[in-house]
């Protein structure tokens, strides 16, 4: 069936089975393979997108449920690594291999966005996305740093 | 771009007008056990340097660090200096190991020196081109960002513009190295060349690889360890839309689709009956009874001096007769798997006359011979292209996986396919595919005199052997004794006068590899343990106790005063709280934790704080190595409190994170890393974070109840964290 999907601001029709995880409509269909695969049952976080601004995992979430919501990835979170989240990223050397990176990111930019001065408690409660390099003291340093929070 | 040119004195080579290349494969300064570098230096005709390497960056930042090396002797800025890979060639394999390949933390040990070499030398044949130029003598010359200075004149000329003349004159001998004193970009904290990219999601890992008309495989293995697929119905899986191929593997079953959900789908539907195969009984609490008694037996091969530095069979059979007191150990450690983030995958492509595939791996010449082999081909037809790397820990050096896409594709060939195929593995199989970390029993024995101070010490360890399993090339061959029992134990600066290890080879069948840190990430905890245990039986604090065994061992006792220092150890505590201290040398690298901890209901911990220590010789990017003990703290951590790989009838019982939990942000306390650099051979980084992070726990744990811990993850030894 046909189904439109609202990805970084551009609507995509898309024929593909209504059970589909949103992860591989972004990644198989539409080639952003930014969003990553780590477990398909919505434990690691590594799939990580925004649905109206929320941070959701895309492999536990069918595609006939965001049709009519806005989907935005780690693409399109600025056009230039400028996002204060990226900047802080950068800055303190977060990633390592970097593969669960891009969903760390999606899960803070909307930790911060419902939170702007999140405290470590908070820190620890929104980012349960599972990292196997260990980037975790970096990831609450970068997090505090892009919130202006003095670490 | 210069043409590689790898007959030709080796050191340089000229493509008319377009830039040169260096290598220093003809530098005798090197010796024979440097890796055998052809060209692996080219200056662009804009002054773009491309250093070539041939180990992969899977993470640590590898890369950055050998581009600051080659920054630093080149006299350019880091970001005129980019790393790229070399070609899975023979004349690029890593001399010093034999292939090409990363892995026992021997990145920046194998490459550093190397490509400063290379550098120093294009740097000294750039100056002496810019001398000729200016007329005058080779001296008054100073090389600064990318120019060729003569202050006297005030005559400066760009590297691009000298790079014909370069050329033409003969390589030094020994070129000359930047002393530490006046590095400016190698040793500092500069921003890694490739976070931007892994920031934005355009970091395009094995995983992501999208080839034309690409179609997607999803695998699923025997339940069993060398199970076999009996028979299977495909309909329900073509009865899914875009389900194209089943394909029937010798020991797996793989589903092919348009894209990786059909594909799974597809899977899904399919009822295969599976024959058990003959590791069809192993059960961990079976395997756990048996991995015991054999270590208690201690009957196995005797390794002698020759292969386990220290060895004194008849001493330590003499000290454990004499001494005033042994501290005796059973000590069990489970499976462990890797679970890199990124699953195991591949994508392939048959070609007119080869194949070429596209993975993540840090075994590329393996791979390539064994793809080659499934295929009939030469090795050299089969082109590797090694992608950024989604986490290793040891997992990729092992190729079983891109040797079964080389089948799936095979078959699939067979049955008229010819676009290329990825493969992916759910994180399902990953997890149930092996090369664990191997279950580990290990009596310990340390014999002291009436002093306290050991005289001697035996190993007795049971354990399957994963130089049996590993696909990887081992140097050497496969000995009869797994040298990997012997790791973080032996060539320790403990004055431990004579040693003794044995080793019983149990193996049930189960798969088992290289695992980050290897066998020091077991060692770390039977030695530690039991050097706490022998201070608490002298009545001496447990850093004391080490200081009396590291007495003339200069770097060894300052790396554990620094740390006791940063941790503040001897400072009084609040009521309940403990530290715990455990330290390990390897690759040339020394490391440790002391941690802060206090039991605030009966076998329940509260992990506080964690200090952790290196002091891996040569500090090429001290920001990176921060990060290396970081992330090796954390793995250990996760090992620690609950990893492990259990089996029942043969099957794996943990499937997905849900049932192997990785440590959360949220379980991770404070953590402060000292970085420590006090002389000039580059060690490891990478697995050095591991080892100690469990035994300082345990021994904080011991520190507040008296008893030791001799298993893991604590899990087992009655212990959660809280």
């Amino acid at each position: 069936m046909t189904l439109t999907l609202n990805i970084n601001g551009q609507d995509h029709p898309l024929d593909i089975d209504p059970d589909t995880p949103l992860l591989w409509a972004l990644r198989d269909n539409l080639g952003l393979t930014g969003t990553k695969y780590g477990c398909g049952i919505g434990q690691c976080g590594a799939c990580t997108v925004h649905i109206d601004g929320q941070a959701v995992r895309s492999c536990a979430m069918p595609v006939e449920a965001c049709a009519a919501q806005r989907v935005t990835t780690i693409e399109a979170l600025s056009p230039d690594r400028s996002h204060a989240i990226q900047r802080a990223w950068i800055e303190g050397q977060v990633p390592q291999c970097g593969y669960c990176q891009s969903g760390m990111i999606m899960a803070a930019v909307a930790l911060l966005k419902e939170n702007p001065k999140p405290s470590d408690a908070d820190i620890d409660a929104a980012i349960t996305n599972l990292c196997r390099c260990g980037t975790y003291p970096r990831v609450r340093a970068a997090i505090k740093a892009a919130a202006g929070i003095a670490a | 771009m210069g043409k590689m040119d790898l007959s030709r004195r080796g050191f340089l080579s000229l493509s008319a007008g377009t830039g040169f290349t260096l290598g220093f494969g003809v530098l005798p300064a090197l010796g024979a056990a440097a890796p055998g570098f052809g060209p692996w230096i080219r200056i662009a005709p804009d002054g773009m340097v491309t250093a070539l390497t041939n180990v992969s960056d899977i993470g640590q930042g590898t890369h950055t660090g050998l581009a600051q090396a080659v920054a630093e002797e080149l006299a350019v800025p880091l970001t005129s200096v980019r790393m790229e890979l070399a070609p899975v060639e023979k004349a690029f394999h890593n001399k010093s190991i034999g292939n090409y390949a990363v892995y026992g933390s021997i990145g920046l040990r194998t490459n550093l020196r190397p490509l400063r070499l290379a550098a120093a030398g294009a740097r000294q044949m750039l100056a002496e081109a810019a001398a000729a130029r200016f007329a005058v003598p080779v001296d008054q010359v100073v090389m600064r960002n990318g120019q060729a200075l003569h202050a006297a004149s005030g005559r400066s000329l760009d590297y691009k513009d000298l790079l014909a003349d370069a050329a033409k004159l003969s390589p030094p001998a020994e070129p000359k190295l930047t002393p530490r004193t006046e590095w400016k970009v190698l040793g500092q904290p500069l921003l890694r060349q490739d976070i931007p990219g892994k920031v934005d999601g355009s970091t395009v890992y094995g995983i992501d690889v999208r080839l034309p008309g690409m179609l997607t495989a999803v695998v699923t293995h025997a339940p069993t360890f060398g199970g076999t697929l009996v028979s299977v119905d495909e309909a329900p899986a073509l009865a899914v839309r875009g389900v194209r191929k089943v394909v029937r593997l010798a020991r797996a079953l793989a589903v092919v689709g348009d894209g990786y959900w059909p594909a799974s789908k597809g899977l899904a539907a399919l009822s295969p009956q599976w024959g058990p195969g003959p590791n069809a009984g192993i059960d961990s609490d079976g395997l756990s009874r048996q991995l015991r008694d054999a270590a208690m037996a201690g009957k196995g091969y005797s390794f002698p001096g020759s292969e386990m530095p220290g060895t004194n069979v008849t001493a330590t059979a003499q000290a454990m007769a004499g001494a005033a007191h042994v501290v005796d150990t059973l000590f069990e450690v489970p499976f462990l798997a890797h679970a890199t983030m990124e699953p195991m995958h591949c994508a392939i492509q048959l070609r007119a006359d080869g194949a070429e595939i596209w993975l993540s791996t840090q075994t590329q010449s393996d791979t390539q011979a064994a793809v080659a082999t499934v295929l009939g081909l030469d090795p050299a037809k089969v082109k590797v292209n090694a992608t950024p790397v989604g986490g290793g820990f040891g997992r990729r050096l092992e190729h079983d996986f891109a040797v079964q896409a080389a089948h799936l594709i095979k078959a699939l060939a067979a049955d008229g396919v010819t676009v290329p195929v990825k493969m992916v593995w759910p994180r399902e199989t990953d997890m149930r595919a092996g090369y664990y970390r191997p279950a580990v029993a290990s009596r310990v024995r340390l014999a002291l005199d009436a002093n306290g101070m050991p005289m001697g010490m035996r190993c007795d360890n049971a354990n399957p052997s994963l130089l049996e399993h590993t696909g990887l090339t081992i140097s050497g061959g496969r000995p009869a004794g797994d040298w990997s029992v012997g790791m973080g134990i032996v060539q320790q600066s403990y004055a431990i006068p004579a040693l003794h290890l044995t080793w019983t080879r149990v193996d049930p069948g189960v798969p088992v590899g290289f695992w980050r840190s290897v066998g020091a990430s077991q060692n770390g905890l039977f030695l530690e343990v039991t050097i706490d245990q022998a201070a608490r039986h002298v009545g001496v604090d447990p850093v004391d106790y080490r200081r009396r065994l590291l007495t003339g061992k200069d770097r060894a006792l300052t790396f554990l005063n620094k740390l006791a220092a940063v941790a503040g150890w001897g400072r009084t505590l609040p009521p309940g709280h403990a530290l715990g201290f455990a330290m390990g040398e390897a690759n040339n690298a020394i490391s440790g934790h002391v941690v802060e901890l206090s039991i605030p209901e009966p076998g329940k911990f509260r992990l506080h704080r964690i200090w952790a220590a290196i002091d891996p010789g040569v500090v090429a990017n001290p920001n990176a190595v921060e990060a290396q003990m970081m992330g090796g703290t954390i793995f250990g951590l996760s090992a620690a409190l609950a990893g492990e790989i259990t089996l029942k009838d043969g099957t794996v019982e943990q499937s997905n994170f849900d049932s192997y939990p990785l440590a959360t942000l949220a379980q991770v306390p404070p953590m402060e890393v000292l970085v420590i650099g006090n002389n000039t051979a580059a060690g490891g980084v990478g697995e050095e974070g591991v080892p100690s992070i469990a035994p300082a726990i345990a021994n904080a744990l011991f520190a507040l109840t008296g008893k030791p811990i001799t298993r893991l993850p604590l899990t087992r030894a009655g212990w959660a964290m809280v």
